[in-house]
């Protein structure tokens, strides 16, 4: 049947098991579909329930995300659910868009056994709760609700009862798994942003290279050698210090003393889940001109669509930065992934994102004129 | 301590409160959380004979019509938005006033515009009815709705009526298509 918006149903009276599926289709890119599940206040109690892109599952697994091309599917098992969740709500946001624009958006409950066309109901919210699970005494019912916020995510988590940008959230307060509810994604139609000190200094500034090793798509013959990403950084600082820092030639720089760039350690296998880090001592962010971010495949076949490569830039009090690797170039090994520059004090990050045969032709792009040798990590 | 009425469920006001005769029936909801045109319920009041129709037009109590009955009900005035704590409309209920060929007084709300705005009582927040004794300050009784309303625009939360010597009320919690009009004329009120 077709959900009206402000309908209220029973599961059981649609016909719905505790096991079902919540499917949402839509036609807009970058929308991020998420599941709330909250408290009886409807508001976040534990956000290890807040399943979405960086949180692909509930700690159980009785709510899991599986996203493909213009659609993802949550798995639901109410049964199974902790008794603190009383409400699941399934949210539709986009950064910069109206959800509206996405046509379809649609939502189907059990296979087929309910359906509600969210996006005839919507105005110019850009996050959008677009049905609620909840809780009744007569057993779960599920709502149609269709309505949100034209201040998009930073507005539906405050109506979750989150905040956002502070040090003092819930959502970044619990450790593991994160959640990310906040980030900027940097993109070819928006390539920058400026980011001001929102303290005495910026902190520091980490850098991660996460990548999927794609370990699970080898077969019982090996398959494929797993890719060795590196994330490596040019530096070019105020007083005319050049250099890079990196794991090739054990190049691994120093936090507290110049260049005041450090990287954590080398990652070969991509098994390491937390991948591979930069740090940036933003005390000194005033010494620092610009950085030049990228990502080496140092052994194997360059093969960039199977990293699945992402870069987080975290900065205290700042939202998340993110740049996805998704224009992989097959036959160069070097992806110039990020700048960041100080533009009279601010930080500004740019997507780059053009790829490289080496080190060296990547530099000269920038204008970071170095010296170079070949070098070796073993 | 008030008595909390499930949908259908009924209280005998004359035992629960003893000699009550002047009742303040609040309502009330949340203010809209979400981005769009605010909700704007209208309470209303009729007054019914035993055939569950309107003596005349004039036993209909809204915001155009606010002193009804010979002043045994009377309307305190509409709230736009459903902002502030407590009860958002009031309806002054004097039982010692209340004609006696009118045997029940239902209480109804409405969405404002609703159908225009394409909002119903399902996208409503905590909806409730209360009952509370003037005399006393004390709440009698109290039904809230939220999770019996739906996709309707008007909803006809309870109604005080006679019951052999006494008063009662009831959770009624019956919605009802097509906004305050048509339900007007379903109690017989030319509109």
């Amino acid at each position: 049947m077709q959900l009206q918006q402000g309908e209220k149903r029973g599961l059981g009276d649609l016909g719905i098991e505790a096991r079902f599926r919540v499917a949402v289709e839509y036609g807009l890119s970058d929308m991020d579909m998420a599941a709330f599940g909250l408290d009886q206040n409807g508001k976040i109690g534990d956000d290890r329930y807040v399943v979405l892109f960086s949180n692909l599952k509930s700690p159980d697994g009785e709510i899991e995300l599986a996203s493909g091309p213009g659609n993802a599917t949550f798995s639901v098992d109410l049964d199974r659910l902790p008794e603190k969740v009383h409400r699941i709500v399934f949210t539709a946001t986009h950064d910069v868009r109206a959800v509206a624009e996405s046509r379809p958006l649609a939502v189907t409950l059990g296979d087929g056994k309910a359906q509600f066309d969210v996006a005839s109901c919507l105005n110019d919210e850009k996050a959008v709760m677009m049905i609620e699970i909840y809780r009744h005494s007569a057993g779960w019912k599920v709502g149609a609700v269709a309505a949100g916020f034209a201040g998009g995510l930073a507005a539906l988590i405050e109506h979750f009862g989150g905040e956002v940008g502070g040090h003092s959230s819930a959502i970044e307060a619990a450790a593991s798994p994160p959640v990310n509810l906040t980030k900027i994604k940097l993109e070819k139609s928006n390539p920058t942003v400026n980011l001001k000190k929102t303290g005495a200094n910026f902190g520091e500034i980490t850098v991660n290279l996460n990548w999927n090793q794609g370990s699970a798509r080898r077969g019982i013959f090996g398959g494929p050698r797993p890719v060795d990403l590196d994330l490596g950084v040019l530096f070019e600082l105020e007083d005319g210090y050049r250099g890079v820092v990196q794991a090739l030639g054990n190049a691994f720089g120093a936090f507290h003393v110049e260049p005041w760039i450090e990287l954590s350690g080398d990652d070969r296998t991509g098994a390491v889940s937390s991948g591979e880090t930069i740090r940036v001592n933003g005390a000194y962010f005033s010494h620092i001109r610009r950085l030049a971010f990228f990502a080496l495949i140092y052994d194997g076949v360059p093969n960039w669509q199977q990293t699945d490569g992402v870069v987080r830039v975290t900065i205290p009090g700042q939202p998340e930065i993110e740049v996805r690797m998704d224009d992989g170039r097959n036959d160069r090994r070097l992806c110039g992934i990020a700048l960041i520059d100080n533009v009279s004090g601010d930080l500004r990050v740019t997507r780059h994102m053009q790829y490289y045969e080496s080190q060296k032709p990547f530099a000269d792009d920038i204008g970071i004129y170095l010296q170079w040798t070949a070098g070796s990590k073993d | 301590m008030a008595i909390s009425l499930e949908k259908g469920g009924n209280v005998s006001l004359s035992k629960e409160a003893p000699g009550l005769d002047s009742i303040m029936v609040g309502l009330g909801w949340d203010v809209r959380a979400t981005d769009g045109t605010d909700f704007d319920l209208d309470a209303s009041a009729f007054l019914l004979k035993a055939d569950g129709k309107v003596r005349s037009d004039s036993d209909f109590c809204f915001y155009n019509n606010m002193n009804v009955g010979g002043g045994g009900v009377v309307h305190q005035g509409d709230n736009r938005t459903g902002e502030g704590e407590g009860d958002d409309e009031q309806i002054q209920i004097t039982l010692s006033k209340v004609p006696a060929d009118v045997d029940k007084i239902a209480i109804a709300v409405t969405i404002h515009d609703g159908e225009a705005n394409r909002q119903n009582f399902g996208q409503v927040s905590n909806a409730f009815i209360r009952l509370v004794d003037n005399a006393s300050g004390k709440e009698v009784v109290r039904y809230d709705l939220s999770e019996d309303a739906s996709v309707e625009t008007a909803m006809i939360l309870g109604e005080v009526y006679r019951h052999a010597s006494e008063w009662k009320f009831r959770a009624v919690g019956q919605g009802f298509k097509g906004g305050l009009g048509p339900l007007a004329s379903s109690y017989g009120v030319n509109v």
